[in-house]
């Protein structure tokens, strides 16, 4: 190949891998041009708050979805780690425990990491598709909820158990940092451990890592324990934006975190994903809800515009794959 | 054969560029009613890109084709079929889950008042298979078929299309590669038939003794270009190699002095539920070869040995150490065994990876400081087996799908010798890779040996394994039928033992 | 890539079509109505009567909703993102009547006039709450029975949850309305499960065989307790007055199960919300409270 068909690669494969984010800007100078109001620090922060729930939860879902599973139990599982935290921590006559929100918090990420493992046991272990797995987890986490709450949301919430989700240090709100923190780390997660290259390998060929005398079970299973985890940590900011523990709360969180992980590049197939196109593809659905609202955009054409950018991104991919 | 006949298909000149890549640069070739043309080329040389051509998926930069004297037309798959030109390819183009009748007709059913006419097409059905002498039942599945009889279903497909286009020119791309002695006997007799009533037929195999067994005459493309063409009988397997990879190789096995040292795989009546008992002992340094015919328990010997099939008894020990069966694959990794599987596609590489990642797949552990892979270190690593093993590709970073075969066999191999070990089990070591790659990864299981490796290898190809072992293992119908070893180790002998006709002797 | 670039450059236009740059229209008001979901009968028609109102009143009306009715934090980012866009006026239906407080208060402080629809936040630091007065309606429901059965009878009531605030309204106005006139039995709950309804239903027709009435004050209890009586081969026999007007309920209205339902009005929420605000950026006074009171639909 000559020096000049090398470099043409290379600016093609650099496209290829920014794509979402290209798109990202583009759609945040349209936006800026349209509505006077889109592009403020206080409006980005807005939007980074809103995405950051559904951002923690697609760090998660890009470990997985590089596996080649999915996790569709991640909302349903947020929904019962802040139950848990929740009764752990409303005051008695609340019919909670009243116990301090350390305490809360621990117990949450707790429940969030053994539904992730019970997913990975009945994936690694029992052989179940991750599909139909955590599908089931999807209802059971749910159901226990609601039995855990008699579906009433749970009130009284400590004003401290509630800082991730509307305090802020230094300026910046805690569900930024919390979400930057745990992006980085799964970053590195994903890139520079053996768990995350396990994860791409097993998206790639499973029976190739395997007969490279790999044990699947546990490492996959961490990933949903990981997955799990994250789901409560989102839980953990979501209880502080809406202040009690919900048992409906996380329905559909699932898809938003998909189509995020599919945005930035990853491919349902497995084998290939990255954090910084995760995050990218959090953003840009963030973006696209809140200037659409500033310009006046009602809820149906919302919809249909977000539909059509996941399947542009998903074109995008093919695009890329070939 | 009438010398005024004109060639069903004349290819003259045709060349294609793929950006800066030439695939193509000056093919020419021409196939005769009842004749089999044997193409040759190293992986890479521009088969594909040829049959592709032809078949209307790409369009040349410039040349000619001719069908019967008329020019065909290019880019254009459908007049590509009803010229005639038909191709079976490697990986099939059978539904698995229709029927054989479904998948003969597919998309163009027979109606009846606008239904499927069923019965019709079951009948004939029957009739297109009498002729590939397939006698099963066109309403099975073709996933219930054996690899043998799905090739000859697609044959069955392929001889209906060119009945259609009046007779053209029949393709087969390796059609070989997957199928066991008995069944290639089947194949060759349908060929020679075919050739006897006329038929054109193209047929690619990297297989020396099957071309000999099967062609006519011969066209060699190196580089993308047509380099030699020739009655097969006056061209010998040298001259042959040396037109594919355009230099001598001096001979494709190297001499060994096997310089044997303490014994590191024991194993002693290994049994599983319809094989063995093994008895056998491989020393640092030895290569041992297992023969047999398809399904005779070769292949399963070496899963057995590597923990990839539970429920195996007798005693494994490596290295003076026990293996258990329950430790799996991870358990026979971590005593020092690495094994390279036969389907290097589904079963020894991540293909979407980098070559660096497939490389470092089983000794990612040693590369982890403070729980972090060092990226500097597998680099390093990386490089240094690409340098060993001669691995060509563009980068560390490239995705090991992107190489050829052999290239990818050679990554699999490297695998195990980023981490070391005390044996390497390889099955099939040099499927679909050409003759060049094949010099070196025979040159490079020698120096493996020398260097103390045990090696335990299976192989079709009797020529491979009598030229690389030290001593050979026959097995039959799971079990072993016999060992040989020097001047005793030949074709003959291991045919005969493989197909049990000593039993009686 | 070319063609890639040109779908990108297309849907971003399309996006451009369906959005109107503010600049262009700075000095017509903005009203956005928040429902609780943006699908369903309930929640199409409180955006019709907003729009209808909007176009009355000469004001630029969107409609928002969070995907599901349980989605609090879309809700709340939602509500976020208006008052970040300027928006003179805000109606929305809280999902969930504590979570909503904080952000009703930071669209207050951005001097955003601020409207409950339909149910209302539990500071209460809106304007005005514009929805069904629940003890009136149950107050209606109560008269509907009177109508149907002797004074004297014995009438049972199957609730959604014992807890929820609109629905005790619901059943005390009834209470107050029967008082002295009918025999109410214990209300029974069904915690918003029609299967449970339809037991709960079972086990009181058992229990009280003399019973001639059912109310049933929410949309999950009266297709459930429908289905019992119909079941029991007790329709038409034993009544039943349900509130809300669903498919379900419509149902059993036409097939002589049900005898009276009586419905919410939320289109007229919509256009009261759009007119209650308008009023209020006009620096109007508005009552706290306005009912929009409720319609009862009858077999024809």
């Amino acid at each position: 190949m000559t020096t000049t068909g090398v470099a043409s690669e290379m600016v093609r494969g650099w496209l290829q891998r920014s794509m979402p984010l290209v798109a990202l800007l583009l759609l945040v100078v349209l936006f800026s041009v349209l509505s006077p109001r889109f592009l403020s620090l206080e409006n980005l922060a807005n939007i980074a708050v809103q995405s950051s729930h559904i951002g923690l939860i697609a760090v998660g879902m890009t470990l997985v979805i590089a596996t080649g599973g999915i996790d569709l139990s991640v909302g349903s599982v947020l929904a019962l780690s802040i139950c848990a935290a929740g009764l752990a921590m409303a005051p008695p006559d609340a019919g909670g425990a009243g116990l301090d929100f350390a305490w809360g918090w621990g117990i949450g990420l707790l429940t969030g990491a053994l539904a992730g493992g019970l997913n990975g046991i009945l994936i690694s272990g029992l052989g179940l598709s991750p599909f139909i797995a955590t599908l089931g987890m999807m209802s059971i986490a749910r159901g226990v909820a609601n039995v855990m709450t008699d579906g009433m949301p749970v009130e009284d919430m400590p004003e401290a158990a509630l800082a991730l989700g509307a305090s802020s240090v230094a300026g910046v709100p805690w569900s930024i940092l919390l979400w930057a923190l745990l992006a980085g780390l799964g970053g590195v997660v994903l890139g520079r451990t053996r768990l995350g290259r396990y994860a791409c390998a097993m998206g790639s060929n499973e029976e190739a890592l395997r007969l490279a005398g790999v044990r699947i079970g546990p490492w996959k299973t961490a990933l949903y324990v990981l997955s799990g985890l994250l789901s409560a940590a989102a839980g953990l900011v979501f209880l502080g934006r809406v202040s009690n523990a919900q048992p409906t709360a996380g329905v559909g969180f699932e898809l938003d975190a998909i189509a995020a992980v599919v945005i930035g590049g990853a491919s349902l197939m497995g084998g290939r994903g990255s954090m910084a196109g995760t995050v990218v593809g959090v953003a840009l659905m963030g973006v696209l809800r809140n200037g659409l609202v500033l310009m006046d955009v009602s809820a149906f054409w919302q919809q249909l515009v977000i539909g059509v950018v996941v399947l542009v991104a998903v074109l995008l991919d093919r695009w890329r794959t070939t | 054969m009438t010398v005024a006949a004109p060639p069903v298909l004349s290819v003259r000149g045709l060349r294609k560029a793929f950006g800066a890549v030439r695939a193509l640069s000056g093919v020419d070739l021409e196939v005769r009613a009842g004749e089999v043309l044997v193409l040759l080329g190293e992986n890479g040389a521009g088969k594909s890109t040829l049959l592709k051509t032809l078949s209307g998926m790409h369009v040349p930069d410039a040349g000619e084709v001719r069908i019967r004297d008329k020019v065909l037309p290019f880019g254009n798959p459908a007049a590509s079929e009803a010229a005639g030109i038909v191709t079976i390819y490697q990986e099939f183009n059978l539904v698995p889950d229709l029927t054989i009748a479904e998948n003969l007709f597919l998309g163009q059913e027979p109606h009846r008042l606008g239904l499927v006419d069923h019965a019709r097409m079951r009948r004939e059905a029957t009739g297109m298979l009498q002729r590939v002498g397939l006698a099963v039942d066109p309403g099975r599945k073709v996933r219930e078929l054996g690899v043998a009889h799905a090739q000859l279903v697609e044959i069955a497909k392929a001889l209906s299309r060119l009945d259609r286009s009046g007779g053209g020119v029949l393709t087969l791309d390796e059609p070989t590669a997957a199928l066991a002695d008995h069944e290639i006997a089947v194949l060759h007799g349908l060929v020679r038939d075919l050739r006897q009533r006329g038929q054109a037929i193209i047929y690619i195999s990297h297989r020396m003794a099957e071309l000999r067994a099967i062609g006519d005459r011969v066209t060699v493309l190196r580089d993308g270009a047509s380099v030699c063409s020739g009655p097969l009988s006056d061209l010998d397997d040298d001259a042959l190699i040396r037109a594919m990879v355009g230099r001598d190789v001096a001979t494709l096995y190297p001499d060994r002095t096997p310089s044997l040292g303490e014994p590191v795989l024991e194993v002693v009546d290994l049994v599983a539920p319809g094989f063995g008992p093994v008895t056998m002992t491989v020393r640092r340094g030895e290569i041992v070869g297992l023969a047999g015919l398809m399904g005779s328990g070769r292949s399963r010997l070496l899963r057995l040995l590597y923990g990839d099939e539970s429920g195996r008894g007798g005693n494994v020990r490596v290295a003076g150490r026990e293996l258990q069966a329950r430790q799996g694959p991870a358990g026979a990794v971590a005593a020092g065994i690495g094994l390279v599987p036969e389907d290097r596609k589904n079963e020894g590489l991540a293909l979407g990876m980098p070559v660096r990642d497939n490389l470092a797949l089983a000794s990612l552990e040693r590369h982890v400081r403070a729980g972090l892979l060092q990226s500097e270190g597998l680099s390093q690593s990386a490089k240094n087996l690409v340098e060993r093993l001669r691995i060509r590709c563009s980068s560390i970073d490239q995705p090991v799908g992107r190489l050829s075969g052999g290239n990818q066999q050679k990554v699999v191999l490297g695998r195990w010798l980023a981490r070391g070990g005390a044996v390497l089990l390889l099955d099939e070591p040099t499927r679909g890779v050409d003759v060049g790659a094949r010099a070196e990864i025979y040159r490079l299981m020698a120096e493996l040996a020398q260097e103390g490796l045990a090696i335990v290898m299976v192989s079709s190809d009797l020529p491979e394994v009598l030229g690389m072992a030290d001593r050979v293992l026959v097995m039959r119908e799971g079990r072993p039928a016999g060992w040989m070893a020097g001047d005793a180790m030949t074709q003959e002998a291991v045919m005969r033992l493989a197909t049990g006709q000593e039993v009686g002797a | 890539m070319f063609r890639i670039t040109r779908v990108l450059l297309a849907s971003l236009l399309f996006l451009g079509a369906v959005g109107t740059p503010i600049s262009s229209e700075a000095r017509e008001l903005r009203i956005a109505v928040v429902g609780k979901g943006i699908g369903g009968e309930y929640w199409s028609a409180v955006r019709k009567g907003a729009t209808k109102a909007g176009r009355d009143e000469g004001v630029k009306v969107t409609y928002q909703g969070p995907p599901t009715e349980t989605d609090v934090s879309a809700q709340i980012a939602i509500l976020e993102n208006l008052i970040q866009s300027g928006v003179d006026g805000i109606a929305v239906s809280p999902c969930n009547a504590r979570s909503l407080n904080r952000i009703v208060r930071r669209a207050l402080a951005a001097g955003i006039k601020v409207v409950t629809i339909d149910s209302d936040t539990t500071d209460k630091d809106r304007l005005c709450y514009i929805g069904t007065d629940n003890a009136e309606a149950g107050a209606v429901a109560a008269r509907q029975a009177l109508r149907l059965v002797r004074p004297g009878s014995t009438v049972a009531i199957v609730t959604g949850v014992l807890g929820a605030q609109n629905l005790q309204q619901r059943r005390e106005g009834f209470t107050r309305e029967a008082a002295g006139r009918l025999k109410l039995l214990e209300a029974q709950p069904d915690n918003g499960d029609k299967a449970r309804a339809v037991e709960v239903t079972e086990n009181i027709l058992t229990a009280h065989p003399e019973v001639a009435l059912f109310f049933t004050d929410n949309a999950i209890s009266g297709p459930g307790a429908g289905q019992a009586l119909r079941s029991r081969g007790k329709a038409g026999k034993i009544r039943l007055v349900s509130m809300d007007v669903t498919p379900d309920l419509q149902g059993l209205l036409n097939q002589g199960v049900a005898d009276a339902l009586v419905a919410q009005r939320p289109e007229r929420m919509g256009e009261l919300a759009v007119r209650t605000l308008k009023a209020a950026i006009a620096g109007k006074a508005v009552s706290k409270v306005i009912d929009t009171g409720v319609e009862v639909v009858r077999r024809k």
